[in-house]
């Protein structure tokens, strides 16, 4: 069957639109501030529950906060539904979040009934892990030929929270190097197609 | 492969993946109609709980599933797609979670679970039902449009615990926006803006 100059056109925008998807999620675990704002537009909007408003602002409130609130996240996307009409277009995107929570804020994150029944009953007895299932439904514009986000509204479908059963020191565990951080130290920054050429010109 | 050739397989595996994702959208949302567009009419569903035609089987299971479940969550990561003319076949890993209503505890756990954890979490209404696998699935094409034609469930492995949900404190307060059953679902009034 023969492909139309339209489907082509579908395809690009999918690679782009996913590609800012991911984008925000590696902006948001390595705490990347300069990074998040390039997924927004500057007039986006992001009505995310704990902070609804201006994505450039929610990008400022988020970044710093999720490092006040939280040791360690991972924000997996998994399904991703897109529809695109044009300049604009609708994705669906399945979430699966991780937390690990610091100590000192289990009280304020998880409130009084969570910690009366689970407090220090891991075997991290500090750490506790916090778990959100929902989904991002956005709205995407293209501008001058680039696919920003200029709504996201986030919806819960579950959350889970448990008292951590994390092993660093033991076991196969102790095995497991390295492991990831916030900010540029972090291996995802030096994992570029410019060190996939260095290292075949090295063979 | 020719660019014609890499062409038409891209625009297939787009619309293949569309498919398993309106699926799964089909299913969490409970929209019937919906979800008979993902098979085709003589399409086959073997899903353990049940097998048969696919499109009884969308009537069995969006009944059913709001039946069992309080709230479902399905899905999809790797998608692994081989294409091949006007047929396809692909492997999806699934993970799914669903809150399971207290009525259905036994039907869905057994007795061994519902004594040892059932309701013994922080909500002692709901338990958490985890299961992971994959689809298995052949697609045709037809006058240009992909859907099932038979679908295989395969079950790796799943995980049962009481529910730690918060809805009511701490950080949980901010959440306002909670997905539904139904066409309430916020993802209905989203369209392209």
């Amino acid at each position: 069957m023969a492909v139309s100059d339209a489907d082509i056109e579908d395809l690009i925008a999918r690679r782009d639109i996913y590609e800012v998807l991911t984008r925000y999620s590696r902006a948001l675990d390595r705490a990347d501030v300069e990074l998040m704002k390039t997924v927004y537009w500057p007039d986006g909007i992001d009505n995310h529950g704990v902070f609804n408003g201006n994505a450039a602002e929610f990008a400022e409130f988020i970044v710093r906060e999720i490092q006040n609130w939280f040791e360690v996240t991972m924000h997996g996307l998994m399904n991703c539904h897109i529809d695109v009409d044009g300049d604009f277009a609708a994705a669906e995107t399945y979430l699966f979040a991780y937390h690990k929570v610091r100590a000192e804020k289990a009280d304020e994150i998880f409130g009084s009934r969570y910690m009366a029944m689970f407090d220090k009953k891991g075997l991290d007895p500090n750490h506790h892990h916090f778990y959100f299932g929902g989904r991002y439904l956005d709205q995407l514009e293209r501008r001058d030929g680039e696919w920003r986000i200029l709504k996201r509204q986030v919806v819960m479908d579950w959350n889970d929270n448990r008292p951590s059963g994390e092993i660093l020191d033991q076991g196969m565990f102790a095995t497991l190097e390295p492991r990831g951080e916030r900010g540029h130290g972090d291996l995802v920054f030096s994992n570029t197609p410019e060190a996939a050429r260095k290292l075949e010109a090295a063979e | 492969m020719s660019r014609a050739a890499a062409l038409d397989d891209l625009v297939a595996r787009r619309d293949i993946r569309a498919v398993l994702t309106r699926y799964c959208r089909a299913l969490d949302r409970a929209d019937l109609d919906l979800m008979k567009t993902v098979y085709w009419p003589d399409g086959v569903d073997v899903h353990g709980i049940f097998e048969g035609n696919a499109h009884e089987f969308a009537d069995y299971i969006i009944r059913e599933i709001q039946v069992f479940f309080e709230m479902g969550t399905h899905c999809l990561l790797n998608c692994h797609i081989d294409v091949d003319g006007d047929v396809a076949a692909s492997e999806t890993y699934l993970y799914s979670v669903c809150r399971v209503r207290p009525a259905q505890r036994e039907a869905i756990f057994g007795s061994r679970f519902a004594e040892l954890s059932g309701g013994k979490g922080l909500e002692t209404d709901r338990d958490l039902f985890i299961m992971a696998g994959r689809y298995l699935d052949r697609f045709q094409r037809r006058d240009g449009e992909w859907r099932i034609s038979r679908r295989q469930v395969i079950h790796d492995w799943n995980d049962s615990n009481a529910s730690n949900q918060i809805m009511d404190q701490g950080h949980f307060l901010t959440i306002d926006t909670v997905g539904a059953w139904g066409k309430s679902d916020p993802v209905y009034a989203m369209g392209p803006s």
